[in-house]
């Protein structure tokens, strides 16, 4: 490359897009804490009261209702989007953010208050980001979960996944579904199909970095209705109704690459991504995600 | 004030306009106290001070000094500049707060007044108005702690029997004194008061410096160790990379002494209480880096964020990457000589690649606009490595179909970039960061496009520029619709004729196997 392009070495990957790479024997960290700082300091909310959770869990945010726009509906887009790009390296405000991110096109005082709630959860967390161990093995996990008609507006559900690559978690998503469920078992084979469709990417992009994946994936799903929609095509009096594509949850299982899994919902790490928790089982689930505070 | 005995009565005026009626009360006050009355007043020629119809009224004589001559009114000038040297005095010794000056002064003549004086005999004005010695037992020091006892109505039994005051002067009228809560910032009258003369609340406060929150807990090893935080309970100021010879911002000559001189030499002790003064940062300390400073935070930074666990070169590094600051237009970038530099460089590497060439705008042609882009570049040890000036093209006012066609260039995805991550710690792979100088400039271009002139650019010597001079644009520029896409072209073709595969899975990795070594490379351009 060095003969085509005027190359210039950077040395080992220490910072790049806002991204703070740092390597130790145990493994890598990747923590965007300067990022973060910067938005403290751009919002004047360096010396704030810092909170253990990104969003108050009793607080339903709504678009609807009688409570007026905000003036400056500029700011609340700018911060949320930055607070978006924080994502990167920071699952556990992933729900928080895309909760938030409905709102933009008419944010209210509440939802800005919300989004301060992150701020101040940020603070209180500022030096965390993802570790990938270097003991890690390479199976890959699925936690997926969803949270039934949770938005206030439209009564869609929330569906969350997060997949892990040994110890490393390497993706996650919280997402709106794009329609509305009879039923929670519904809305959680949905949120199947939608992981399905990531880890069918995965298993790709992990074949093309060499390390190709042998046994089935595990996937990890807290319903057992929605487990067994997945294995047989059983009630159909209840699922009739659900379109076609969802059904690639079951071809896949049938064609092998995935196989799917009961975990009880205190282990189902996938539920951060759809609910909103109190402090106790919020810390218990981060706790589990291989999140840590940059090493040396 | 008085000619004979020399007593002085000062009266705080609101407003100027105030001053007849105080002359009237004073008159009155003259006549049923001493009785006697006034038969002459001497004041400069202040206009509120003639009172024509009043002297004429009482037969008084108004004596004024000429115009400029205040030493025509030499013995109250003088009283004036007695009464506020002691009334300074007594503000310096107690550091009472500006706002209660009016209280130094009165308490200033009602010592003055009280005080022998050799023009009088070594007697004192009051001794000569009253023929009385005055009570010297009464005296207090101005500005002291006290204690003034609660009254017993307002407590019950298990409440504080006195409050913590500070002593104000001596109210006219009263057997008593006045007092300042510290508390609540009330001032009363009150006999029962137990006095501690030597301890002055006011200037307590003060007495650490002004830096003594800042330097609170600063130590030596500061001096010695230059990155290293020096505690891990209270990592209040950073100082800056050393390897750093050059200042960010404008250089200064003397930034390299005050290394010297700004660590502090001695750790002066931390007052509990906060002064009210508002607090700004010290001049010498701006070649620190302030972030974590806990001062007069209720949830200071430091308790959640600490750099002592880093590395010497990585804490190094990002302390630089937290410090720098890059100018966001041409207006500002142009007053620093840096920025300047950097901008002559790029555009000297622009024309030596022949990125364009200088013509007049055709007619039929629109040009597109440009704008500078300034960014400090550091090295992989934190170190700052150049201030990197970039002209980027105005591409939102391109055309479609006319100065460009296809836009689509793949950017990695953050998921790709952290399953790498993850796959590179578990089979420790080594990961490099590199960086291709200029990489859009090598993507080649079709379209025929014109840009306007950089701001700033001003042409070589003997050269002439054309009439309406735009730049033609030869090679793809920043900032061009197509110029990501024609740069991942090239990036690709490259790539491939090396030997590399790209992923299905994601464009913009792309993988090659050797014996033993894999090797990746991911594009991220944007």
């Amino acid at each position: 490359m060095k003969k085509a392009f005027k190359l210039r070495d950077l040395g080992s990957l220490q910072y790049f897009f806002g991204l703070e790479v740092a390597r130790s024997a145990s493994g890598i960290s990747v923590c965007q804490r300067k990022y973060a700082l910067d938005i403290l300091e751009e919002t004047g909310m360096l010396a704030c009261k810092p909170s253990a959770i990104p969003m108050e869990p009793s607080i339903k945010l709504v678009g609807d209702g009688a409570e007026p726009v905000i003036n400056d509906s500029a700011s609340y887009r700018r911060l949320v989007g930055k607070l978006m790009y924080l994502t990167i390296t920071r699952p556990e405000i992933t729900y928080a953010m895309n909760k938030l991110c409905q709102f933009t096109s008419a944010p209210k005082g509440s939802h800005m208050k919300a989004t301060l709630k992150v701020l101040q959860y940020i603070k209180g967390t500022i030096g965390n980001g993802l570790f990938y161990s270097a003991t890690s093995d390479f199976v890959l996990k699925r936690f997926t979960d969803a949270d039934w008609a949770s938005c206030r507006d439209s009564r869609r559900s929330t569906s969350g996944y997060c997949m892990f690559l040994g110890e490393s978690m390497i993706s996650w998503k919280s997402k709106k579904q794009q329609m509305a469920s009879h039923s929670s078992a519904e809305s959680e084979y949905r949120a199947m199909q939608y992981a399905v469709r990531e880890i069918v990417w995965l298993v790709h992009l992990l074949t093309d970095l060499q390390v190709p994946q042998h046994a089935p994936v595990a996937f990890f799903c807290d319903s057992t209705t929605a487990i067994h929609i997945a294995n047989n095509s059983v009630f159909h009096e209840r699922t009739k109704h659900v379109e076609l594509d969802c059904h690639i949850v079951r071809d896949r299982i049938m064609s092998g690459p995935i196989k799917i899994l009961h975990v009880t919902t205190d282990l189902q790490l996938a539920y951060v991504f759809t609910k909103s928790l109190y402090p106790t089982q919020f810390k218990s689930i981060v706790g589990k995600m291989s999140l840590k505070y940059m090493p040396s | 004030m008085d000619d004979h005995t020399r007593v002085t009565w000062l009266y705080l005026l609101k407003a100027k306009s105030d001053v007849l009626q105080i002359f009237l009360d004073f008159l009155k006050m003259v006549e049923t106290q001493y009785k006697t009355v006034v038969k002459a007043v001497r004041s400069d020629n202040a206009p509120e001070l003639k009172f024509v119809n009043l002297f004429k009224s009482k037969g008084i004589i108004a004596y004024h000094s000429c115009p400029e001559t205040p030493e025509q009114n030499s013995v109250v000038e003088r009283k004036h500049q007695h009464i506020l040297n002691v009334a300074r005095s007594l503000m310096f010794q107690s550091r009472v707060p500006e706002e209660y000056w009016g209280d130094c002064v009165l308490t200033a003549v009602f010592l003055i007044n009280r005080l022998p004086t050799p023009l009088l005999k070594n007697k004192s004005p009051y001794e000569v108005l009253t023929s009385k010695k005055p009570n010297y037992t009464s005296l207090r020091v101005f500005g002291c702690l006290c204690y003034s006892s609660t009254s017993s109505k307002n407590r019950h039994k298990f409440q504080p029997r006195a409050k913590a005051c500070i002593f104000l002067g001596y109210p006219s009228g009263y057997k008593g004194y006045k007092l300042l809560d510290l508390e609540t910032k009330s001032i009363h009258i009150s006999r029962n008061v137990v006095f501690h003369e030597t301890i002055f609340p006011f200037s307590s406060r003060d007495s650490a410096g002004p830096f003594s929150d800042i330097f609170g807990s600063i130590n030596e090893s500061l001096i010695e160790n230059d990155t290293k935080i020096v505690d891990s309970n209270i990592p209040v100021v950073v100082r800056e990379a050393p390897i750093l010879s050059e200042p960010p911002t404008v250089v200064n000559d003397s930034v390299n002494d005050s290394h010297e001189d700004s660590a502090p030499k001695s750790v002066p002790t931390a007052s509990t209480s906060r002064s009210k003064r508002e607090s700004k940062q010290p001049a010498h300390l701006k070649d620190y880096f302030c972030n974590l400073s806990r001062k007069g935070v209720q949830y200071p930074l430091s308790d959640y964020m600490s750099y002592d666990q880093l590395s010497t070169p990585y804490r190094a590094y990002i302390c630089s990457v937290t410090k720098y600051s890059e100018p966001s237009s041409f207006f500002q970038a142009k007053k620093s000589d840096d920025w300047i530099k950097a901008m002559n460089a790029e555009l000297q590497a622009l024309e030596g690649t022949a990125t364009w060439e200088i013509c007049s705008l055709p007619s039929n042609k629109k040009a597109i606009g440009c704008k500078w882009v300034y960014k400090v570049k550091l090295n992989a040890d934190g170190t700052l490595e150049r201030y990197k000036a970039r002209l980027v093209a105005k591409g939102y006012t391109q055309q479609e179909g006319v100065d460009f066609e296809d836009t689509f260039s793949p950017v990695a995805k953050m998921t790709t970039v952290k399953t790498l991550l993850a796959v590179a710690a578990a089979k420790k792979w080594s990961l490099y960061q590199l960086d291709i100088s200029n990489a859009f400039l090598n993507g080649d271009l079709y379209e025929e496009i014109y840009m306007n002139l950089p701001p700033g650019y001003t042409p070589k010597e003997g050269e002439e520029i054309p009439p309406n001079a735009v730049c033609k644009l030869k090679k793809s520029l920043y900032g061009l619709k197509q110029a990501s896409r024609q740069w991942f072209l090239k990036f690709r073709s490259t790539l491939l004729s090396l030997g590399f595969q790209q992923s299905h899975a994601d464009h913009t990795l792309f993988v090659k196997k050797q014996q033993w070594q894999v090797h990746c490379c991911s594009c991220l351009c944007r």
